[in-house]
């Protein structure tokens, strides 16, 4: 019967149009690697990934801790923050940090130690909402071997999230300090609380940067 | 005897199905047999057919497909189903049975017993 | 000059809603008109008598179109034309990028993906790993090594836990090392592997605490490791179907040689998830 041609039925045709939808989406799945449709599922599954939440988003962050895109977000005692990938169109999981909320202080970082560099922005968390602005204070060693007080600052935080970013090195590279101190200052300027001058900092901290020394 | 609401209920639906019963045929195909098998007292309203076969179609007593003449044109064929075939049966039992009934109404006695 | 076939197969088909379907009815419509002309001329009537016969013959067509587009539901119609539009849209889209895939990860289309076509079985991952483990540092240091299969599984809401086998080394006058291959299933392939590297911690049925790598590191000032601990890392060589199942090599170290039972557990955010019970009895540490 070569010259025959048949003609599919309505049913027919949608039955065998639907069958390759299905297929094409399930194949397209496979090649894209599980994409997740929206960033507010793949937060949710990269919080799955590591047993943490239903979470509160906080704010999202203006530039990402890495990956992508980054929420800072609350889950009971803790705090942290998600960042997660683009894939295409679709988005990815990606991994998350997070810090044990301590409720009698004002303000927590996300890290209380580790190598500031002017690449990494510094995450700090406030359970005070008075504190308006949070000023970030570390020793740092320019070129030149003598050590400096290198202050970063950021006023209005996102719904009680602060992201302080470490300036440039003038010049030279840095010897960083992995310790540094916060202030939260309220909305008239008037400080609300500091943080204690970290132990083990380089000596001679509290007389360089000490109470008096700090006094603008 | 039961009031079907679909297509292969109507007598002309009988006739298109035991035409197509004897093998695939096209639409003037089966107006030119059906003339000649019923010693042209029946002549179907040509244009009424095909809304028929498709309507049989869709109901999947029969199948259509084209197929090409050596002469290179194309025509729409039609096939009946399994399906087909076997409303083709039962229709012919109910006509069967409802000319029988008639026939005894008209002689006066009781019907049958089938 | 088939203008009046024209003019019966438009007045039918005007009567036909959906549009596409027009086509193929006025074909099938002006062919029958052709074969009843084609018929009656060689009966012997001229060309445009056969031809007006075989209109007439048809009937009335606003009756006939009417029928038929009863039978060819606009909506159906176009729901099905959408579908189809779709589902060839799609297929495009899939050749497409499995074409961006090849020219783009060529040399390593194989192994990026979560689905590997060379996915080994649980098996076949678990002798990998014994062999590994009798060609390791801790048997050349003269640590005699026993493997077993504990009995032992745990469910959370998205994942399936199992160990498949594990492997206790006893080195004279030192506390035994227990090392257990950790299989987790996850049935949600966008989730992948849950984050456990050095967050699983211990304790046996003896009371003491065996914390995980990451809790000891975050409590002393000095990345010190102290003896007990739990250290959890991601078994990358061997080859599976990564987008469903994930292994990990957990650690234990300084075992107590008097404990009969150790489970294995994740609290890292204050509650315990899943509990792992392994019965260390026969076949465990001497």
């Amino acid at each position: 019967m070569k010259n025959e041609h048949p003609i599919l039925t309505r049913p027919q045709r949608f039955f065998r149009y639907a069958l390759r939808l299905v297929f094409s989406l399930f194949l397209l799945c496979i090649v894209l690697d599980f994409p997740i449709p929206t960033a507010e599922l793949a937060r949710r599954a990269t919080e799955r990934r590591y047993y943490f939440g239903p979470s509160e988003v906080l704010c999202t962050l203006e530039e990402p801790l890495s990956w992508d895109r980054s929420y800072a977000v609350r889950w009971g005692d803790w705090y942290g923050v998600v960042s997660i990938q683009r894939a295409g169109l679709f988005w990815d999981t990606g991994w998350m940090e997070t810090v044990k909320n301590d409720p009698d202080l004002p303000l927590i970082p996300l890290e209380d130690s580790f190598f500031l560099s002017q690449h990494e922005p510094v995450i700090v968390f406030s359970n005070d909402p008075v504190i308006v602005s949070v000023t970030l204070e570390f020793p740092a060693i320019p070129g030149t071997a003598e050590v400096q007080l290198i202050t970063t600052t950021q006023a209005e935080g996102n719904n009680g999230c602060f992201l302080l970013s470490i300036p440039d090195p003038d010049g030279g590279g840095w010897t960083y300090s992995s310790r540094f101190r916060l202030s939260g200052y309220d909305a008239d300027g008037k400080l609300v609380w500091r943080s204690p001058t970290p132990t083990g900092a380089p000596e001679g901290w509290d007389d360089l940067f000490g109470p008096d020394a700090l006094e603008l | 005897m039961k009031a079907d609401k679909n297509l292969l209920s109507g007598s002309t639906t009988l006739l298109v199905l035991s035409l197509l019963s004897t093998g695939d045929k096209y639409g003037y195909e089966m107006i030119a047999e059906l003339d000649a098998r019923s010693d042209h007292t029946f002549t179907l309203k040509e244009g009424t057919l095909y809304p028929i076969l498709h309507g049989l179609e869709k109901e999947g007593a029969v199948k259509s497909y084209t197929k090409e003449a050596d002469t290179g044109r194309t025509r729409k064929y039609y096939r009946i189903t399994r399906k087909g075939l076997k409303a083709l049966e039962e229709q012919k039992k109910e006509w069967v049975e409802f000319s029988e009934k008639v026939n005894a109404i008209l002689a006066g006695c009781a019907p049958a017993l089938a | 000059m088939d203008a009046s076939f024209a003019r019966y197969c438009t007045a039918v088909c005007d009567q036909v809603r959906f549009r596409p379907d027009r086509a193929a009815i006025q074909s099938e419509l002006w062919d029958h008109l052709e074969d009843h002309a084609a018929a009656l001329e060689e009966e012997g009537l001229s060309r445009e008598e056969a031809k007006a016969q075989a209109v007439e013959a048809m009937g009335d067509p606003v009756e006939v179109g009417k029928a038929l587009d009863a039978l060819h539901s606009p909506v159906a119609g176009w729901l099905l034309r959408v579908l189809g539009w779709l589902s060839n849209l799609t297929l495009a889209i899939l050749c497409l990028a499995v074409f961006c895939v090849l020219i783009s990860d060529s040399a390593n289309w194989f192994h990026n993906f979560s689905i590997d076509i060379r996915t080994q079985t649980e098996r076949q991952v678990v002798a990998h790993w014994i062999d590994d483990q009798e060609d390791g540092p801790l048997v050349a240091a003269g640590a005699t090594l026993t493997t077993f299969c504990p009995d032992t599984a745990a469910q959370t809401e998205d994942y399936s836990f199992s160990i498949p086998c594990a492997a206790c080394f006893v080195t004279e006058g030192s506390d035994p090392n227990l090392y257990v291959l950790l299989k987790v299933v996850h049935p949600l392939p966008w989730l992948r592997a849950p984050e456990l590297d050095n967050w699983i911690s211990a304790y046996d049925d003896l009371g003491n605490q065996y914390p995980s790598r990451n809790a000891v590191l975050s409590d002393s000032q000095q990345s010190q490791v102290r003896f007990p601990h739990v250290s959890t890392s991601q078994l990358s060589y061997a080859r599976y179907l990564s987008a469903f199942v994930s292994y990990y090599i957990v650690r234990i170290g300084g075992l107590d040689p008097d404990a009969a039972r150790i489970t294995l557990t994740f609290d890292r955010f204050g509650q315990r998830e899943f509990l792992l019970p392994i019965s260390l009895e026969g076949g465990g540490p001497a």
